[in-house]
């Protein structure tokens, strides 16, 4: 493995990430959610943001998303700087968010519909993608019907179905039961293969985000701030073997380790 | 040993042969709508309300019938549903005047407060300037201004119409402005992050979001609609049951009084029930 | 303090409904804009005094309230008083009553399957409709009007109070029986802390309820207090006077919940279930 932090050029960065902070209630109170993040992500990889609860993880990939304001610095996707929400990031929470009332179809198109685009032009494209993560028997089922894990591939596909180039995701899968969790990060793995996106992964799980990634960012407890960035050797398409291997548990080794020198470095400044 | 075991094997046989004889013997298809209700009755938690219920009317019955009770002050049950026979045109005639400015009111009153909730859901400013006070307004009950309204509107229907509305919006403001703004924040954050404007947002997930809120607060305004109107009808004494049950009063008829309230009785429960039928069909479109 | 946030569960859930602040010009806003619209209004009702867009038996201009609350202070106050007291007592009967039979209807599976399902039947009959008859059973005096209110408050209370007492956690219940408790220690010690929320619910709706019964009373009966002077004002078009009196009822309201909201306090400390 190895670790650097700024190996991606400016140039080929899609994501440009820089001096970012995060302040609330300025003033005497108050709270430094992110000091002087800086990061990049190249067209096509898929980046994890791995760090303990309330390092700030969340808020950043907002930032990038275009949803929180930034206190200082600039974040640029694709070459533009992030004023605001843009059509063409696909976006994933741990709570699935479907709509109720609408079938797994309907919230799928449901982007489509928002976008005033043609429906009928992305119908085909949504029941392949519900096809293609096993739904096919269940387009016309509502959100009630369906298990947490299928709640979750219905997201996977609606944040497909109307091609984004960047796809960011928060801990989507934490709040699903271990074996699940595994199933779907396999599912991840091979809609990525297939659409091969920019992606930016949040979560607190080692394993997962060495799984998933061509990078690792280890971040540091709040304020946060990236504190290593391994890039992930493993080729491409992956499968469950390799976390079996010792490869990979020498990284999720070292990761962990990163980690805890983070939690023990922010137990003695606390 | 071996006789136990055919003794259990024994009664085996047995209770099959009983099975299959019940099964035989069973009645035609018929009286099996008695054996339901049969199961029901024994079934303790409908026998025993029933039964109290049935039992208290009984002793009511018997006890007016005993003691020779003024019938003026307390008829018996028997003396109310004849009143009921007796006076059924009467009362048909002063249904509509009571059930109608009651639905008016409680339709304009929906309508109204759907709209109002939109607006200040629309503009925060709007919101934060009026809600507060909105829900500060609720400690004066609203039966207060029933008065008012009569000085305001005359003592004809629109009088009972407009304080029918009146009494029954807020609950309507309140529900479905909380609804609205309460929407799952992470939905919204997805809408956002759509580049969704205002308006698709509240048409696509706040409102559809909010009916649940809606249905019970029309639960709510359909029986506050009822008391005003009837608050209403005490006070301008024009029409309706709840001035049949003035005169009544007057007249010392007791027994058109409680035939009166037994079928205001109907009106509210059908009303309500026709609310919770909305509730329903929301749930299931909700798909619970 | 936990229980000083338990006891304000409701204005906080009229918090929750005005929304959480996170900045100070956030909670400047949230104070200033309500304030701002009544006197939006305010200036709103003097405007349309002035231009005479309703004449004035309909809208009389606010100066004439404020005049009226003065000089007839001596006149509404013993109203008032009246007002508040039969409340208040109303209030107390159909709090001890409802209590009291949730009470019962806990302890007593058969009282409980017995009744309860009626009591909630009986929230259908507009009870509001039998206030002439209370006045038949019990003349245009006080007694009506307490009566009328007491009935009028008491349902919501038992189902309030029944749904807290019987909902209490089976785990804590069974821990109790398994130290061989009886159903009256249990009611008093376990169940009745935790339903405290569910209590103050239903009494807050039955307060509210007991005001109507006795405001609607005194418009029928016509003899004395707050709903009294709101009729007859009205009726001889002394619009002033009924706003007026509107105002007194506000008072005599928020006096009555206040003391409510004391009594909750004090509970939630005596039975505090968080510390």
């Amino acid at each position: 493995m190895t670790e650097s932090t700024s190996t991606v050029s400016r140039a080929e960065a899609y994501v440009n990430v820089d001096g970012v902070r995060k302040i609330y209630n300025p003033g005497p109170k108050q709270v430094e959610a992110l000091s002087e993040v800086h990061c990049r992500v190249r067209e096509g990889e898929f980046v994890s943001l791995l760090g303990p609860s309330g390092c700030g993880k969340s808020t950043l990939l907002m930032m990038v998303a275009g949803l929180e304001t930034l206190s200082t610095g600039r974040i640029d996707v694709d070459g533009k700087p992030m004023e605001g929400t843009r059509e063409d990031i696909g976006l994933m929470f741990q709570d699935p968010t479907l709509l109720p009332w609408k079938t797994a179809l309907e919230n799928v198109l449901f982007p489509i519909k928002i976008l005033k685009r043609p429906m009928e032009e992305y119908r085909e494209t949504a029941i392949e993608l519900l096809t293609r993560v096993g739904l096919g028997d269940f387009l016309d089922k509502k959100p009630s019907q369906l298990s947490g894990g299928m709640r979750q591939r219905v997201a996977i596909c609606r944040a497909l179905v109307y091609d984004p180039a960047l796809l960011l995701m928060d801990e989507p899968f934490s709040a699903l039961d271990a074996i699940t969790r595994d199933e779907m990060n396999q599912v991840l793995m091979d809609m990525w293969q297939q659409f091969r996106k920019t992606g930016l992964f949040v979560t607190h799980s080692i394993r997962e985000s060495v799984f998933l990634s061509d990078r690792v960012l280890v971040m540091s407890a709040r304020p946060g701030r990236i504190v290593a960035d391994v890039t992930i050797p493993f080729p491409r398409p992956r499968d469950f073997s390799i976390s079996e291997s010792q490869e990979f548990n020498e990284i999720c080794a070292y990761l962990r380790s990163k980690i805890s020198e983070q939690e023990t470095a922010g137990a003695e400044a606390a | 040993m071996n006789t136990n075991i055919a003794t259990v094997a024994e009664l085996d046989k047995l209770a099959g042969e009983n099975k299959t004889a019940s099964a035989t013997s069973s009645p035609s298809t018929g009286s099996q709508e008695w054996t339901i209700a049969g199961a029901l009755l024994q079934s303790r938690s409908v026998a025993l309300p029933v039964g109290f219920a049935i039992g208290v009317i009984l002793l009511w019955e018997f006890l007016v019938w005993v003691t020779n009770y003024p019938r003026a002050i307390l008829p018996p049950p028997s003396g109310v549903l004849a009143s009921l026979v007796e006076n059924r045109m009467l009362l048909l005639e002063n249904i509509p005047a009571t059930a109608g400015v009651a639905l008016g009111g409680f339709l304009i009153a929906t309508v109204a407060g759907v709209a109002i909730a939109v607006i200040m859901t629309w503009s925060h400013y709007l919101k934060d300037a009026f809600y507060p006070n909105i829900v500060a307004f609720q400690i004066v009950p609203k039966v207060a201004w029933a008065p008012m309204f009569v000085l305001w509107l005359g003592i004809e229907t629109e009088s009972r119409l407009g304080f029918a509305t009146f009494i029954s919006i807020f609950p309507i403001i309140i529900s479905m402005t909380a609804g609205l703004s309460n929407t799952d924040d992470s939905l919204l954050k997805l809408c956002r992050a759509l580049t969704a404007s205002k308006w698709q947002m509240l048409v696509n997930v706040r409102f559809p979001y909010s009916l649940p809120y809606l249905f019970s607060a029309m639960k709510i305004s359909i029986t506050l609609a009822m008391i005003g109107v009837i608050v209403g009808e005490f006070i301008t004494s024009q029409e309706g049951l709840g001035y049949v049950i003035l005169i009544a009063a007057g007249r010392a008829e007791t027994d058109l009084m409680l035939a009166s309230v037994l079928v205001l009785c109907v009106i509210g429960l059908a009303f309500y029930g026709l609310v919770e039928l909305g509730t329903l069909a929301v749930k299931r479109w909700f798909g619970q | 303090m936990a229980s000083l946030r338990q006891s304000n569960t409701w204005l906080s859930g009229i918090g929750a409904a005005i929304g959480s602040t996170q900045d100070r010009t956030m909670l400047l806003r949230k104070m200033l804009l309500p304030i701002g619209a009544l006197a939006f209004v305010y200036w709103g009702w003097v405007y349309a005094v002035d231009a005479e867009i309703f004449p004035s038996v309909v809208l009389p201009p606010p100066s004439d309230v404020l005049g009226m609350l003065e000089a007839q202070s001596g006149f509404m106050l013993p109203h008032a008083e009246r007002t508040f007291f039969e409340c208040l007592a109303g209030f107390w009967l159909a709090a001890i009553c409802g209590v009291g039979l949730a009470m019962l209807v806990t302890v007593s599976r058969l009282a409980r399957e017995m009744l309860y399902p009626n009591l909630v039947l009986f929230q259908l009959i507009p009870t509001i409709a039998l206030a002439p008859l209370f006045v038949l059973w019990f003349g245009i005096g006080t007694e009506a009007r307490l009566a009328y209110a007491m009935c009028l408050g008491l349902f919501p209370i038992v189902v309030a109070s029944s749904t807290g007492l019987m909902g209490t956690s089976p785990y804590f219940v069974r821990l109790c029986e398994s130290l061989t408790a009886n159903r009256w220690q249990i009611l008093f010690r376990v169940r009745l802390p935790f339903a405290l929320p569910h209590i103050f619910t239903g009494l807050r709706i039955g307060l509210t309820l007991a005001i109507i019964g006795v405001v609607v009373g005194e418009f029928i009966t016509a003899q004395a207090g707050i709903g009294y002077v709101i009729s007859f004002a009205s009726s001889s078009l002394e619009t002033a006077l009924a706003l007026a009196a509107i105002v007194y009822l506000l008072a005599v309201g928020l006096i009555l919940f206040l003391i409510l909201m004391l009594f909750e306090f004090v509970l939630n400390r005596i039975f505090s279930t968080t510390g």
